[in-house]
């Protein structure tokens, strides 16, 4: 066990205090007006130890607010404590931070920093923090020093703390506990036995998922079975509808073995008939054979005729086609004889040219003009004989000149006469040809008229041969033909005997009231079968709804067998609730806790609810809140080893509260009381 | 044979006959959940039979159907839960006896302000019980029955004295058994061979259960119990 004990609290400079020194004793009554520093001095206890104010917040507002010229100085709280009778003196100062920076005349705020000391030595944040862990932990300082904390907490918090105070409870106190009718908890324990399961809650979602999917599984049956009975047909009579069939079934068969007895005996004196009429038959075939051959000999004459006139046409096609080639050809010679006479006729010209040239070459005279004989230099007068030799000279040169202009003449005529030549003998062979050609076109030409009068004739004649009327030809063919005549006779004749034979026999029984009755029977039966195939359908039906039944069934079983699991949970825990509620609740003087709550659906919720004579905290009044309060904060110093200075604010309002060990500083509103008073007991 | 009282009164009634391997549930008027508790949630070999469509008497019925537990109960009673058409809804009627596993039952017209039977059970462990709820007088004796279950709703007097309104007594006296009735009837039948006399239904206002048990026990000489929920009793021919 540990106490701790608040001896003194000093404060400078601190929010609105500026120096103030608080001696405590077992029982301290400090007394203030509103605003005169009761909350402050609870602010700087817990600043003190945590550099929090009793809000959680860090260094909050620590200065002065109304007089801001304070701020420069060190905000400071002391504390002297009582650890088990040792003293630890703890100091938090609190700085802001000024400096000069460089070339500047002028100090810079730059911050904050806080110094700590133990017992006077300055430390660093760690050591002054370990100090103070090792007097109490920072998460239990509110725990054992604020009676109104606890309740502050979220239920869930509170509520482990409270089972944590309860101390471990094992399987077998549970068990040994619980006692049920309705399960003997076997199962569970072999599930905690197994460790299967990371807790009971976890196998416990396992289980309500497993249900979920069954659930679902279960609902499918309804519908499903719901459809199996809308498709089940009537329930008939059976047996009559079988005892029914099977009577027309009989009746059937007495029907066709009449038939067939009746057609076998048919079939007996028949046999006799049969072969004459198959004899009749093979006669008939010959006399087919007969007459397809006439017919045949008839169609292919009717089919020469037509081969003949194709065959004229011919003639008479490529005989028109042989003029329009003479023709042809004619025309395009004429076309070459009458170029032949346009290029003689051009050629004549030429000749005429050259003779008329050579007339006039021919008749040129040489002229020489003796004053004409000058040197060509020094233009005087050449001399005679100089005149005589140039005048032979030059009547040389013309003579000459002009025999070679004439013969040039003459050989262009030479050349021209060669090609007249030429020209002529071709248009010759022309002519002649022109000439053949005529004499074969006006040949060919008269076999015109001879073919077409052919041609004529022929038409003439297929036209008779078509118009026949091949299969009147035929009978008259036929009725010249000996062998058919032969055939007829003899058909005749057996045809006779057919007759004489088929009447022998009488008149042949149809049958048709017992058909009719047959075909009435069979649709009867057919309606029968059909609906005695219902049976087969209703049993396969009901085998099918007694085997989702079945399953139905099973699938409800199964929900139940994991609800009886879960119900065995819920008394397990439900069990362990108790146990617990009695162990917390044994450790309190004036509250009880309310652990659980008892849901509608018969489970139950965790929760944590703590109560004052059967009124939850959070509706208690001012005094009741404290005591209880107070109640739990004593509770948990015990439970936690330690007794630490306890604050109690509005104390005004509260005219008792409980004994417990540790030391109480109360704060008293009192408007008469401008400055703190202290009352230390 | 064990008589379990689910539940008995107009908040919810369901009894158990439990036999070796069959379970027969009398009404199910009770969440279905409370119903498999009693059944230590094994569902093989149960079957239902209901009197009439009130909640207090049907309330779980499509639940238990649906679990695949047959429900017998007449046409009306089905009709009114709009289950008429449910694959495990027997309909019986009235006069008529149906065997359900070892169990025969007899259902009989009772006067009540729907359509609601009365039941007369046999099976060997328990012999021939009387079943009876929610009727304001019977009409009929039941010579040789083993056990009686039967309703004993409430007292005249008692009613008068607290002040129940009057539309609801009207409802009450004309639909369920008082006091007097009850021991009418236990007058005029044969209980030479009955065993126990199990009183439901008690009303919670209108009754006082130590008085009706000690005034049938008087006037019967058998083994009264008010029947309540959790309570079980062994329910044979003979107390031995």
């Amino acid at each position: 066990m540990k106490t701790i004990y608040l001896q003194t609290l000093s404060l400078r400079n601190f929010k609105g205090i500026t120096d103030l020194l608080i001696q405590f004793g077992q029982s301290t009554k400090i007394s203030g007006a509103n605003e005169s520093g009761k909350s402050t001095i609870l602010s700087a206890f817990f600043w003190l130890l945590t550099g929090k104010d009793e809000f959680d917040r860090k260094d909050y507002e620590i200065k002065n607010t109304l007089r801001k010229e304070l701020n420069a100085q060190s905000h400071e709280v002391e504390g002297v404590f009582l650890v088990n009778n040792r003293e630890l003196k703890l100091k938090r100062v609190y700085m802001e931070d000024w400096q000069k920076p460089k070339g500047q005349s002028q100090k810079v705020f730059k911050g904050h920093y806080t110094e700590y000391y133990v017992n006077d030595v300055p430390v660093s944040l760690t050591e002054y923090q370990a100090d103070v862990d090792a007097m109490i932990s920072p998460s239990l300082i509110k725990l054992l020093t604020n009676p109104h904390y606890f309740n502050s907490l979220d239920w869930k918090d509170q509520r482990r703390g409270l089972v944590d105070i309860a101390g471990e409870i094992t399987n077998e106190d549970i068990f040994t506990s619980m006692n049920s009718k309705v399960t003997d908890f076997s199962h569970l324990r072999e599930v905690l036995g197994s460790g299967k399961y990371k807790d009971l809650d976890d196998y416990k979602k396992q289980l309500g998922a497993k249900k979920a999917g069954l659930k679902k599984d279960s609902e499918q049956y309804l519908p499903r079975i719901d459809e199996a009975k809308r498709g089940l047909p009537d329930v008939l009579d059976w047996d009559d509808l079988a005892k029914q069939i099977k009577a027309k079934k009989a009746r059937v068969e007495d029907i066709d073995q009449q038939l067939a007895d009746y057609s076998k005996g048919l079939q007996e004196k028949q046999k006799g008939i049969t072969a004459l009429n198959n004899e009749i038959f093979l006669k008939n075939t010959l006399l087919d054979g007969i007459r397809s051959k006439i017919k045949s000999g008839l169609l292919e004459n009717q089919n020469g005729k037509t081969s003949e006139i194709a065959s004229v046409q011919n003639q008479i096609d490529s005989n028109n086609r042989e003029v329009s080639r003479l023709e042809k050809e004619i025309t395009s010679k004429d076309e070459m004889v009458e170029r032949c006479k346009t290029e003689i006729e051009r050629l004549d010209m030429l000749i005429q040219g050259n003779r008329e040239q050579w007339e006039k070459i021919n008749a040129e005279k040489f002229v020489f003009d003796e004053n004409g004989c000058v040197c060509p230099s020094c233009k005087q007068q050449l001399p005679v004989d100089d005149v005589v030799k140039t005048k032979a000279g030059l009547l040389k040169n013309f003579n000459e000149g002009v025999a070679s202009r004439k013969a040039d003449e003459v050989r262009k005529s030479d050349r021209s006469k060669e090609q007249k030549a030429q020209e002529e003998k071709t248009l010759q062979s022309l002519e002649q040809a022109i000439e053949d050609l005529g004499t074969q076109l006006k040949v060919t030409k008269e076999k015109v008229p001879a073919l077409a009068q052919q041609l004529a004739d022929i038409k003439e004649l297929a036209k008779n041969a078509s118009s026949i009327d091949i299969e009147a030809a035929v009978t008259v063919l036929m009725d010249k033909n000996g062998d058919a005549l032969n055939l007829l006779d003899e058909i005749e004749e057996l045809r006779k005997l057919v007759k004489i034979q088929t009447d022998a026999l009488g008149e042949p029984v149809t049958f048709e009231k017992e058909k009719a009755e047959k075909a009435t029977l069979n649709e009867e039966l057919d309606e029968l079968k059909e609906k005695l195939s219902r049976k087969a359908t209703i049993e396969k039906t009901e085998l099918r709804i007694a085997q989702l039944k079945k399953e139905e069934s099973a699938t409800a079983q199964e929900i139940a067998t994991i609800e009886q699991k879960e119900f065995e949970i819920e008394a397990y825990n439900r069990a362990k609730m108790d146990i617990l509620e009695k162990r917390v609740n044994d450790r309190f003087r004036y509250v009880s806790f309310r652990l659980f709550d008892q849901q509608v659906n018969g489970g139950i919720a965790d929760t944590c609810v703590c109560e004052y004579k059967d009124v939850p905290y959070k509706t208690l009044n001012t005094a009741a809140k404290l005591l209880a309060g107070l109640d739990v904060l004593n509770t948990l110093s015990q439970h936690y080893e330690i007794y630490a200075p306890v604050f109690c604010d509005n104390r005004e309002s509260v005219t008792f509260i409980p004994e417990i060990n540790s030391q109480i500083i109360s704060l008293f509103v009192s408007p008469a009381d401008t400055t703190l008073r202290v009352e230390a007991a | 044979m064990e008589l379990r009282v689910i539940g008995s009164n107009s908040a919810g009634n369901a009894y158990l006959l439990k036999g070796e391997t069959e379970t027969l549930l009398i009404e199910c008027g009770v969440q279905f959940r409370k119903i498999k508790e009693a059944l230590q949630f094994n569902l093989q070999g149960v079957s239902c039979i209901v009197t009439h469509c009130h909640g207090d008497h049907a309330k779980a019925i499509k639940d238990v159907l649906n679990a695949g537990v047959p429900v017998y109960g007449g046409v009306d009673t089905f009709k009114a839960c709009d289950v008429d058409r449910h694959h495990n809804a027997m309909v019986i009627r009235a006069g008529l006896s149906y065997q359900i596993g070892e169990f025969k039952v007899r259902p009989f017209s009772v006067n009540h302000d729907v359509p609601c039977f009365g039941f007369l059970i046999h099976h060997p462990e328990c012999g021939l019980t009387l079943f009876l709820t929610d009727t304001y007088y019977c009409d009929y004796v039941f010579p040789g029955i083993n056990n009686i279950i039967v309703e004993c709703n409430h007292d005249e007097l008692i009613m008068e004295g607290n002040g129940t309104p009057g539309f609801l007594r009207d409802r009450i006296v004309q639909s369920h058994m008082n006091l007097e009735t009850c021991k009418g009837l236990l007058a005029a039948n044969d209980l030479s061979t009955v065993n126990n006399i199990v009183l439901i239904h008690l009303s919670d206002s209108n009754s006082d259960e130590r008085r009706f048990v000690r005034e049938i026990r008087d006037l019967t000489g058998k083994n009264v119990v008010a029947a309540s929920a959790g309570l079980s009793i062994p329910f044979n021919k003979t107390a031995i």
